[in-house]
């Protein structure tokens, strides 16, 4: 309130130029963006055996063949198991990691912080080759297993690098004063720095869970008979253009704008509902 | 009286059905340092905004050497504005900051340079051109944004609450160049603060502003002596605060009816008038009363503090209805909580103000 | 005097040396996860790319046999242009969409929209990768979206070649790279100082020099951060090449995935790997200072 902020100086003919130029970009970037999109999820309903223009339908008959399908329903269910358990281990590795780092002096930190973050550098195309090699040099066998162990490679540096940007100064004081009421470590962890963090924790869950559950590459190197659904969608490709993919890629499309939308409303909202009760200085 | 270089008619801004200014009018001649103070919620700073031309106000005029710009953006206003928290660019040297409204009017870089430097020189920052902003203590920062809004040479520089960022001392010492730029530039500053020991210290003319409105303005020493509302005189320092009501008009003088009794105060009104009677705690006395003094009332002390050069003591008067009295006295004087006083006052300071 | 301060000291080695101790428990699962599941594998993949293949097996001599492979095969070595090309093209054009929507979003766009465009610009992000590629596909097949257009406004007689081209492999990954360029660059420009532009406007700017002195200097560590970002992903993604452009101009990725799915050579698929990285490292070195800056 007490500080200058740019405002309403301007004439008015500036002023509805400036309006129709902002309306034009921002028309044409959602027409780019959401091309795409609707031309999938608008196929999908296609009654055809090709989407292609002219639009025939709408028809509900390639959701019920995907939904009867038994091996993309199996290879979701195996997507959905990865992607939890990948997304909750790299988010608790990845939270520790930032937590040693942000609270403790520990010799070489640039370097470890460096280190943790390098995967993202490297293609998932080249970590999937790395893990197949090493499986075929110590004899192990292609698994889910293997896959899982991938997708945590890829997403720890995520979410320790959200972790370690919201680890602020701002939490250590109260740490302090847990430390002051008689809180043990592991008690201060627990009941002050968990329940501060949740968002960051949580925001790094879904992001490793949507980016295990996209990943390809790495699933169709290091899977064997077993598959996850983008390795299904993948095979499915090779038939060529199918209103089936179509249909299967709006639920893949549905399911993971769920999960966002809801992450979305958890955190922004009640950030909206925060700023409400205590406005801007 | 001469041509007033900025004036401000009518002014006012209403944010969606907030009013923030309520109808400003002020005439400032050219040359003087202006203090825009108030508390925070005032307007003050939106009233600084709309003279840099940053805010447009809902209506009113605001004129520049007679000229109407009201609707002229920054760019093209005589103006020049050092911000709160000066938004140097953090990606260039000192040199480049100050020098950015020569570069913007492709002024030859030798030329430049030249002018850079004796614009440093002025605020004390001599082969300072080559350092890297984030290299700048909060003091030098300031003087950088003030050279940098200088060497635009602005007909009115503006300051929106430069010295809020600065430690006491610094601050003390920055009130003390300001003053010192503004009288050898010989430019109108704008200065807007919530200090009102800032205000007496620098300005020349002090608009006091509440609730988007002027409550007073003039000189320092007029709006201490002879604050112009209740508002003032407790906003510019401590007073000592009577209520009552005028009984009648005696030559330059109303008789007020208050609880200590009848007192004399300067000014005019009409009978019957809720007002108050005020007196800066320098002009109240615990000392035997003298010729000229005016006996208020016999009072206990209920409070002291020691303040160096002075010593602070609240008072209350020993009549039915109490009145508090803020005395300053010598820091020697021998006197204790609990201790009788007689508080007297010469009539000359007694202040009508409206209620 | 000099006694008192070694005992002090003592106190704080130890207290130091505990608290080194505390932090590298909290590290160590990380650390050791990416030792054994990361640098473990890729070490043993840079050891594979100086062995050579021998029937179903490697030969474990040293050799250089691999890179000098690489270097005079033209389908691979012009494989690694390829990939260069497209991704220098992905990248700029990316950069030039990008901007002026961020831009928009975050001066122009009145603040209580906002929120709502950025989430409506980086919806399509969630859809699935291959989902994606494919839909594209479906916008630039002969008879896709696009080419129906045309033809009925009239501005083509015949259907163009959109599909299975390197025009199609960089629509798709402009698609994408716009969307997460966006995202970086607004994140740049929302956090400056609103004061600086008006500071430069109240110095006397004009609105392009207030952009070309102030605000495009300031926001070059998002648009840096978002172009490395990009050139990482872009040159070393096998999905959207392989859907989009087809089988005629490899590029790098895809001819190291044909090396291992369709020759098993996984000592040549190593060498190109490393030399994949080679260049990745090239671009991180270009843009150090840059990235290292954001972090400040």
């Amino acid at each position: 309130m007490s500080e200058l902020r740019p405002q309403d100086v301007g004439s008015l003919g500036r002023r509805i130029v400036g309006t129709a130029g902002t309306t034009v970009v921002i028309a044409l970037a959602y027409l780019f963006i959401f091309l795409p999109v609707v031309v999938l999820v608008l196929f999908s309903f296609h009654d055809g055996r090709v989407p292609v223009p002219p639009f025939q339908g709408p028809t509900l008959d390639w959701y019920k063949m995907i939904l009867g399908d038994d091996r993309l329903m199996s290879a979701t269910g195996h997507s959905v198991g990865i992607g939890l358990a990948s997304a909750f281990l790299s988010t608790l590795l990845g939270f520790l990691a930032a937590f040693g780092l942000a609270r403790h002096a520990v010799p070489g930190a640039g370097f470890l912080r460096w280190f943790l973050v390098l995967p993202l550098t490297v293609s998932y195309l080249i970590i999937g080759i790395g893990l197949l090699i090493a499986l075929s040099y110590t004899g192990l066998p292609k698994s889910l297993l293997a896959v899982m162990i991938g997708h945590v490679v890829i997403n720890l540096p995520l979410a320790f690098a959200i972790c370690f940007s919201q680890l602020g100064g701002h939490q250590v004081v109260y740490e302090r004063a847990a430390r002051d009421l008689g809180a043990s470590e592991g008690q201060v962890l627990m009941r002050i720095t968990v329940p501060m963090m949740w968002p960051a924790l949580f925001a790094s869950f879904c992001l490793c869970f949507n980016f295990s559950w996209d990943e390809f590459v790495i699933a169709f190197f290091l899977s064997n008979f077993d598959v996850t659904l983008p390795v299904e969608i993948w095979s499915m490709l090779r038939t060529g253009l199918n209103p089936m993919i179509n249909a299967a890629g709006t639920l893949v499309f549905l399911l993971s704008l769920i999960s966002f939308l809801a992450f979305e409303i958890l955190i922004f909202g009640k950030r909206a509902r925060h700023g409400r009760t205590a406005p801007e200085a | 009286m001469a041509e007033p270089h900025l004036k401000l008619e009518r002014i006012r801004k209403l944010f969606g059905r907030q009013t923030v200014l309520a109808g400003i009018d002020l005439d400032v001649e050219a040359g003087k340092y202006v203090v825009l103070l108030g508390p925070s919620g005032s307007g003050k700073t939106t009233l600084l905004s709309i003279v840099g031309g940053f805010t447009a106000p809902t209506s009113g005029t605001v004129r520049i050497g007679g000229k109407d710009v009201t609707l002229t953006p920054p760019v093209r206003r005589p103006t020049a504005t050092v911000f709160q928290d000066y938004a140097l660019f953090p990606h260039m040297s000192v040199g480049s900051n100050v020098g950015f409204g020569l570069t913007i009017r492709h002024v030859p870089k030798a030329e430049r340079d030249r002018q850079v430097e004796r614009a440093l020189e002025l605020v004390g920052l001599s082969g300072f051109a080559s350092r890297r902003v984030h290299e700048l203590s909060g003091g030098q920062r300031q003087r950088v944004a003030l050279a940098r809004a200088l060497l635009v040479e602005p007909e009115i520089l503006l300051l929106d609450e430069p010295l809020g960022a600065l430690d006491l001392h610094l601050r003390k010492q920055m009130q003390h160049e300001l003053r010192r730029l503004q009288q050898s530039t010989g430019r109108m500053f704008v200065h807007v603060t919530h200090d009102q020991d800032e205000a007496m210290a620098i300005a020349d003319f002090i608009v006091i502003l509440n609730r988007g409105a002027i409550e007073d303005m003039g000189p320092p020493e007029k709006l201490y002596q002879r604050p112009a509302s209740r508002f003032a005189a407790t906003f510019m320092g401590e007073s000592t605060l009577i209520d009552g009501r005028i009984l009648r008009q005696e030559g330059g003088q109303v008789l007020v009816e208050t609880p200590l009794g009848a007192l004399p105060a300067n000014g005019a009104g009409a009978a019957g008038t809720e007002v108050t009677v005020a007196v800066r705690p320098e002009n109240l006395s615990i000392e035997p009363v003298s010729g000229a003094s005016l006996p208020l009332s016999a009072a206990r002390i209920v409070e002291t503090g020691f303040q160096g050069n002075h010593r602070r003591v609240r008072a209350v008067s020993e009549t039915t209805k109490p009145v508090e009295f803020l005395i300053r006295i010598d820091p020697e004087a021998d006197i204790s909580v609990g201790g009788a006083v007689t508080v007297s006052a010469r009539r000359e300071h007694l202040v009508l103000l409206a209620r | 005097m000099s006694s008192l301060n070694e005992t002090h000291g003592d106190a704080e080695r130890l207290a130091a040396r505990r608290d080194a101790v505390r932090g590298i428990g909290f590290l160590s699962p990380a650390t050791l996860w990416t030792m054994a599941f990361f640098v473990a594998p890729l070490v043993v993949m840079v050891s594979y790319s100086f062995f050579t293949k021998r029937g179903t097996g490697v030969d474990t001599a040293l050799s250089l046999a691999n890179y000098e492979h690489f270097a005079v095969r033209e389908v691979l070595w012009g494989s690694l242009f390829n990939s260069l090309e497209i991704t220098l093209w992905t990248t700029g054009i990316s950069i030039l969409l990008a901007y002026p929507f961020a831009y928009v979003l975050a001066f122009r766009v009145p603040e209580r929209w906002r929120r709502l465009c950025l989430v409506l610009a980086i919806l399509p992000f969630w859809t699935s990768y291959i989902v994606r590629s494919y839909a594209w596909l479906l916008v630039l097949s002969p008879t896709g979206v696009v080419n129906q257009s045309l033809l009925w406004i009239g501005l083509i007689d015949e259907p163009v070649r959109l599909a299975y081209s390197r025009i199609a492999t960089v629509m798709g990954f402009v698609h994408f790279f716009t969307m997460l360029l966006t995202l970086t660059i607004y994140a740049n420009l929302v956090q400056l100082n609103p004061r600086y532009r008006l500071a430069a406007a109240d110095l006397g700017a004009s609105g392009w020099q207030s952009f070309y002195y102030v605000l495009l200097p300031l926001s070059i560590p998002g648009i840096v951060v978002g172009a490395f970002t990009t050139f990482v992903i872009c040159i070393g993604d096998y999905i959207m090449p392989q859907i989009l452009g087809g089988n005629r101009e490899l590029v790098l990725p895809q001819a190291i995935f044909f090396q291992v799915s369709r020759n098993a050579d996984l000592p040549l698929a190593s060498a190109m790997s490393v030399i994949l990285m080679l260049v990745v490292a090239v671009a991180y070195l270009a843009s150090a200072r840059w990235l290292r800056m954001d972090r400040l």
